[in-house]
């Protein structure tokens, strides 16, 4: 147990306590996704102007309103991949083919230790939080190649190509609209990030707003979902790098999609949107289970509230070709977080210096950003439909 | 062996012992029926009706149907539109390709019998049950969205009613008639077969 | 007592995850060893109470510059052929040799200090102000290195273009 607690600088008593909140988190993430599978649908029908599923689940609730009918619909689903025939083609590489699947949620689930989901309400509070998210995160590209390698099927091998190099590329502005924040809040802790948005009085909306639209954009890159999708479209590449995988594996990374949305969105919400911190009330010192309970409801809040834009960015707008997203990340959000990262630290040193309160900050972070429209203006970057002609 | 494919038989033989299969079955049957997913391919003009069907009119979606563009991943395989001897051997492959259980439904007249191709083409498969067996036929030429789904429904009907471990009951291949040659495929009551018909398995009687 | 059983156990990993890199026969198995191998390592770390050492290990060896690898593997043609038509056996056992003799050798001579107090707190913000205080110097020259890298990557880039018009 010395590795846990090493890794956590915990005692080792808690060790157990932690190990029951790990099992919780593997409920949470199975309960979350089979809620936003549904979700999704629903979300996707009113957009579409369907009604969505309907059939499955209480008739009651259909009955009440059609926008809450087909409640079971996730959990017949699952049900129904479960009882499928796994099929495992002669000519895979079997070891990667069934290691893929189990890597992805593994590393998903790994990665939900650090988030706080309320005041003292994380498995483990690492001192190393953000780096974690990023670090474990990126081993997901990993199970991603080796599925697409070893199904042996072109369509998996291009899907997983193409994920590769848009993960890659989009790590990095990722990890560069994080470090705006990371410089505000002085260090990589979680529940630190929320504590010093408590302090500055202000969420990291404001001080770093570039940094939080790159970070959205980016992250959606990084779950491969629309208009990001490009490494499983349909339309070229049969389902990408899962199209050989059927029943429970397909089921695996389905779940890990819907995780990995939920995950993103909760570290979006964490460090830009205050996290447990409810608006418009004074935090105690020592949060009161009253205050713990609305922390808890308010971080989840936040995150649903992302995670549904999310949901109406998918079935809105349509795919983008791999060059213009390559294009997009190394040419415009790649530069535009460092810029963030300068107005970060130029409001770091505002609040050290000049002992701003949060309505100061939130001016100067206004003002910083007025600035970068001008300059934008100035410059005049050349725009995206400059590199539509030439190609 | 025969031991464990008998237990069910068993099972049920106790009195309130059933309850434990039919339970079973009751979940998984209808975790089955309800979500149908159903592979994203097109033949013929039947392809724009189901188009149509999992549109926002229609709305596939209402069933726990969405589609999937790998066979790997689908239940359900529904053959819209004329099939040709050339594209015969690839629907059969895609058929093999899916994971079991899985279902067809064979749409319009083309997949039935022909269609109007029935008499004097030498290039389309008179009826797709000759190389896949055919749960649901639905008639038509072709068949409005609303007999589509309306099969849709009478095949979840079919799923409802199997049993955990035993085997489904498909109908066989088709049964050509030796004298005229003509597939067999007359309902029992009218001895018709009228546009957006759902024809269940059991209604089709092989004439002699 | 833990402490060493997890070493022991990483360092297994490790050894044998780095010996399947050598001798793997599919090229594509062998880089995933090595990904193995550096999470390995990241354990390692951890073990020794350097969780960030261990995520960067992870973040930049293991899911960057090994997938990095694995991704030239894909775009490579004939991928498992070409291990075979290599025959470098004299200088691939001679490197090695070398390198563990100048390790043992290194290790035997090192004066090893064992400290009796207490592990410092090992955390981000004492290596940031020794990367920003100390060793400033050092660090920038890295930092130039990695720019001229990356401006040789762009003239390398820049010349393929200009030569297909």
């Amino acid at each position: 147990m010395d590795l846990v607690t090493a890794y956590t600088g915990q005692d080792v008593a808690l060790v157990l306590i932690m190990l029951l909140m790990l099992a919780l988190i593997l409920g949470f993430i199975a309960g979350s996704s089979l809620i936003l599978i549904w979700a999704e649908r629903k979300v996707a029908a009113r957009i579409q102007n369907r009604v969505g599923p309907m059939m499955t689940g209480p008739r009651k609730f259909a009955e009440f309103s059609m926008w809450t009918g087909g409640l079971l619909q996730t959990a017949a689903d699952a049900i129904k991949l479960l009882v499928k025939e796994l099929i495992i083609p002669s000519k895979t590489d079997a070891i990667p083919f069934i290691a893929a699947p189990v890597l992805i949620v593994t590393v998903c689930v790994t990665a939900y230790i650090v988030i706080p989901f309320g005041p003292a309400f994380s498995v483990s509070d690492l001192n190393i939080g953000v780096v974690h998210v990023v670090a474990i995160s990126s081993l997901t590209v990993l199970s991603i190649v080796m599925a697409g390698w070893s199904s042996n099927s072109k369509y998996s091998l291009l899907g997983g190509l193409r994920s590769a190099a848009q993960m890659l590329s989009y790590e990095i502005p990722l990890i560069f609209a994080l470090l705006g924040p990371i410089l505000l809040a002085g260090g990589l802790s979680m529940q630190k990030m929320v504590l010093a948005q408590r302090e500055y009085g202000c969420w990291f909306l404001l001080p770093s707003l570039l940094g939080f639209l790159i970070y959205y954009v980016a992250s959606i890159a990084e779950v491969n979902r629309p208009p990001f999708d490009i490494p499983e479209a349909e339309s070229e590449l049969v389902a990408g790098y899962v199209s050989e995988y059927s029943g429970m594996m397909f089921a695996m990374f389905f779940l890990a999609e819907f995780a990995n949305m939920f995950l993103v969105c909760s570290v979006a919400a964490t460090v830009f949107l205050g996290g447990w911190l409810v608006p418009f009330m004074p935090v105690p010192d020592n949060p009161t289970p009253v205050y713990i309970l609305l922390g808890i409801l308010t971080f989840f809040l936040k995150t649903s509230f992302l995670v549904f834009i999310m949901m109406w960015i998918r079935w809105t707008f349509p795919r983008v070709r791999p060059d213009h997203l390559m294009n997009l990340g190394w040419k415009y959000l790649f530069p535009l977080s460092l810029l963030n990262l300068l107005i970060c630290a130029g409001i770091a040193v505002l609040k050290d210096v000049y002992k701003l309160n949060g309505w100061g900050i939130s001016l100067a972070s206004l003002g910083a950003l007025a600035m970068v429209m001008l300059l934008l203006q100035v410059v005049r970057i050349p725009r995206p439909d400059t590199f539509l002609e030439k190609a | 062996m025969d031991l464990i494919k008998k237990i069910p038989a068993y099972v049920e033989r106790i009195p309130n012992g059933g309850i434990l299969m039919t339970g079973l079955d009751w979940v998984l049957n209808n975790a089955k029926a309800s979500s149908m997913w159903y592979m994203l391919f097109g033949l013929a003009c039947c392809a724009i009706e189901l188009m149509a069907t999992g549109a926002s009119r229609y709305d596939f979606d209402r069933l726990g149907m969405i589609f999937r563009a790998t066979p790997r991943q689908t239940d359900l395989m529904i053959v819209a539109g004329t099939l040709t001897l050339k594209m015969a051997p690839r629907v059969k492959l895609l058929y093999e390709q899916m994971p079991d259980p899985k279902y067809v439904i064979a749409m319009g007249g083309c997949t039935m019998h022909g269609g109007p191709f029935y008499h004097d083409s030498y290039s389309v498969l008179k009826g797709v049950d000759k190389i896949i067996p055919v749960d649901i036929h639905v008639a038509g030429c072709p068949p409005r969205p609303e007999a589509l789904m309306n099969g849709c429904i009478a095949l979840q009907d079919l799923i409802r009613g199997e049993k955990v471990g035993r085997k489904r009951d498909r109908p066989g291949l088709r049964h050509i008639d030796p004298a005229t040659n003509l597939p067999l495929l007359v309902r029992p009551d009218t001895g018709l077969i009228r546009p957006n018909q759902i024809i269940m398995p059991d209604q089709l009687r092989v004439l002699s | 007592m833990t402490e060493s059983v997890f070493f022991y156990l990483l360092s297994g990993l490790v050894l044998s995850s780095a010996w399947s890199v050598v001798r793997n026969e599919n090229l594509f198995h062998a880089g995933l060893s090595l990904i193995l191998c550096f999470v390995g390592v990241a354990g390692i770390y951890m073990n020794l109470d350097a969780p960030f050492l261990g995520a960067m290990q992870v973040l930049i060896y293991a899911g960057a510059i090994a997938v990095l690898l694995l991704f030239g593997f894909m775009l490579t043609h004939d991928l498992m052929k070409a291990r075979h038509e290599r025959n470098q056996h004299l200088a691939g056992i001679l490197i090695p040799v070398l390198m563990a003799l100048l390790l043992v050798g290194t290790i035997l001579n090192a004066q090893w200090h064992a400290s009796s107090g207490q592990p410092v707190n090992f955390g981000v913000a004492s290596l940031a102000r020794r990367y920003m205080q100390q060793d400033l110097v050092a660090f920038e020259m890295v930092a130039l290195l990695l720019l001229a890298s990356l401006m040789g990557a762009v003239v390398i880039a820049r010349k393929e273009e200009g030569s297909r018009e």
